[in-house]
């Protein structure tokens, strides 16, 4: 595959960095535009699966091997994973299932209900381990990667706009308030942190329109007060954490 | 591009601090001319159009970026043209809320909703399209292929012979028709129509692939040829994309149904891998993962594995390799990263037989 010679410069400091090599798979119908699954025992390459066909892919490569590469700034011994709970889980099927539950009226089946508790769990567990980390990425390849802004501006667009999307009524009706709260609180703030870098004030319309901004700014205001070396990428995500009021929803894991 | 932004609140959400007191009772007429305000005052820094829907229950706002120019529905068709059909399908929605009978936004639309898999409004509106513009045989197309995706074969057969007629130079019609008919095992019908979409869109991976397809059903040697170097053509065509994917997979598959078109063990097949297995003995993992992934590269459009005078060389291991040679050093590699990957291609029977004949080699006196 063709990709940028700054794409490929930041592969090879992964490759660099971990001794293991980056393998790129094309696959059209992922639902999101890349993952990563960083190399571990038994499997010794970092896999980054992507949407070929999408827009910016060189910068979807770039931003998932960004997660690689502040991972691996730290030693062995400050590697960690971050997983769920079982209070987590308990307390999000309650709010969903549990009285005056959002989703009791709809008297769904076990396994459903089960499905629903860990997409949306899930889901929220992603948002907070992804978001403040990606802005620091994302802040990092505007600065050193000049020629990947126009695939960035593109994409982060595009996030934006879906997003947006989770402000609707048929969500805000489905989600219990402090998860619909958690959600959009760091929507804002990505929001926040997307017009700054983007030199608009676009992005923050939606939430300045529901009042969720200042939620946003409080979100953003501990990112920038929180060191921006990837050693307290733990303390950035522990303080988001705490001011969403889900520290108890998850743990970190060392990786051996 | 830039992108649109569109989204919708509920209307009790709406912050209505951000309105003049005077203005903050939802339902009225003067709250909804100052929510429309309040948005318009919002985006008016960015170049753009704005739309601002107000109700009881809920507002929706669309900004489409761009010059006074640029129209919504312009924006709306790039959206399409992007395969950005979850942003389009609300514009569409909202300009067909001020233009109900227009039957450019009617199919837009519903092709939007179609390929979103939302059949009922997507055969709802191209159904209309193509009742006030019979003219446009792409909608009667689409019509069709939203049948089709609702279960109607009969009514989306019926709609694509009619295209062809209507259109006979329309080479999506074409294609979309040989595909039906291929479905429903009128393979020599199917055929004719794939070829005539190929010959109109020589360029069309998805036309094609459909060719090569149908030509594939062919017991025929001459036809099944044909397939093989229009999957070429394909993989050319679209690289990194879905259909070369796909065409790399029915080479593979076909190539792997040759090789095993005579049942047992192919001794050849065992000899090449106890050859790898001799030859990763003295190297390590990382080693040995170079040399597959390496392998795995060179072979993304296929190995020729069922002709034995093809040749191949590698950068990391000396030497020059069949087909069949490599796609078992890369078999082999494999399987000593991980035990079990699935490289698309079936040599463990083949495999667990070099292992037998390795451990009786290493253990020999």
């Amino acid at each position: 595959m063709n990709l940028s010679p700054d794409t490929r410069r930041i592969m090879e400091t992964v490759e660099r960095l971990t001794g293991k090599p980056v393998q790129l798979i094309a696959k059209p119908d992922l639902p999101t535009l890349a993952k990563v699954t960083a190399a571990y025992e038994s499997i010794p390459v970092h896999i980054i699966v992507y949407k070929p066909n999408a827009p910016g892919v060189d910068y979807h490569i770039a931003y998932q091997c960004g997660f690689v590469i502040r991972l691996h700034e730290n030693p062995p011994n400050a590697r960690f994973g971050f997983g769920d709970t079982q209070e987590g889980r308990a307390d999000v099927r309650q709010l969903l299932s549990g009285p005056n539950g959002t989703l009791e009226r709809h008297n769904l089946p076990e396994a459903a209900l089960c499905e629903v508790t860990d997409q949306v769990y899930g889901g929220l567990l992603t948002q907070l381990r992804s978001v403040p980390i990606g802005m620091r990425i994302d802040a990092w390849l505007w600065d050193d990667y000049p020629r990947l802004r126009a695939a960035q501006s593109e994409s982060m667009a595009v996030q934006q706009s879906t997003n947006a999307l989770a402000l609707g009524p048929n969500i805000r009706d489905m989600m219990p308030t402090t998860l619909f709260s958690a959600n959009a609180a760091m929507n804002a703030a990505y929001a926040l942190f997307a017009d700054r870098l983007l030199s608009t004030q676009l992005y923050s319309i939606p939430y300045r329109s529901v009042g969720l901004l200042d939620r946003g700014h409080s979100l953003l205001d501990l990112w920038e007060r929180t060191p921006a070396d990837a050693a307290h990428d733990r303390d950035l995500v522990d303080a988001w954490g705490n001011d969403l009021g889900l520290s108890d929803w998850y743990q970190w894991v060392p990786m051996t | 591009m830039e992108q649109p932004l569109e989204f919708t609140i509920a209307t009790r959400d709406f912050d209505l601090h951000l309105l003049p007191e005077s203005n903050r009772d939802p339902g009225t007429e003067e709250f909804g001319q100052a929510v429309v305000a309040h948005f318009e005052a919002q985006f008016a820094p960015m170049l753009g159009r704005t739309i601002v829907i107000v109700d009881a229950e809920q507002i929706r706002v669309s900004w489409v970026p761009g010059g006074a120019t640029t129209s919504p529905m312009a924006f709306a068709l790039s959206l399409l043209r992007a395969g950005q059909f979850d942003e389009a399908v609300p514009l569409l929605g909202m300009l067909l809320s001020s233009h109900p009978d227009d039957a450019l936004i009617l199919y837009n639309l519903g092709v939007a909703e179609s390929e979103l898999g939302d059949h009922a409004p997507a055969l709802h509106h191209l159904s209309r399209a193509v009742e006030n513009d019979p003219t446009n045989v792409d909608a009667l197309i689409a019509l069709a292929l939203a049948q089709q995706r609702d279960g109607q074969e009969e009514a989306a057969t019926g709609n694509l012979a009619r295209a062809v007629v209507r259109d006979p130079e329309n080479g999506n019609a074409h294609r979309n028709f040989g595909a039906i008919l291929g479905n429903q095992g009128r393979l020599n019908d199917a055929l004719s129509h794939f070829r005539e979409a190929a010959r109109l869109l020589p360029d069309d991976p998805k036309s094609v692939l459909g060719l090569a397809h149908a030509l594939r059903q062919s017991e025929d040697e001459a036809k099944i040829r044909e397939a093989d170097q229009l999957y070429r053509r394909v993989i050319e065509l679209d690289s990194d994309g879905q259909f070369g994917e796909l065409a790399r997979t029915a080479r593979r598959e076909y190539a792997e149904r040759r090789f095993r078109h005579v049942p047992g063990l192919r001794m050849d097949a065992v000899m090449y891998c106890l050859s790898a297995l001799e030859r990763y003995a003295d190297k390590d993992n990382q080693q040995v993962q170079g040399i597959a992934f390496e392998a795995a590269l060179l072979g993304q459009n296929g190995f020729s594995v069922n002709d034995p005078s093809s040749q191949y060389t590698l950068r990391s291991l000396p030497g020059t390799f069949s087909g069949l040679g490599i796609l078992s050093l890369m078999y082999v590699g494999f399987q000593r990263i991980k035990i079990g990957t699935d490289i698309g291609f079936d040599l463990s029977q083949e495999y667990a037989a070099a292992q037998q004949l390795f451990s009786g080699e290493k253990s020999a006196p």
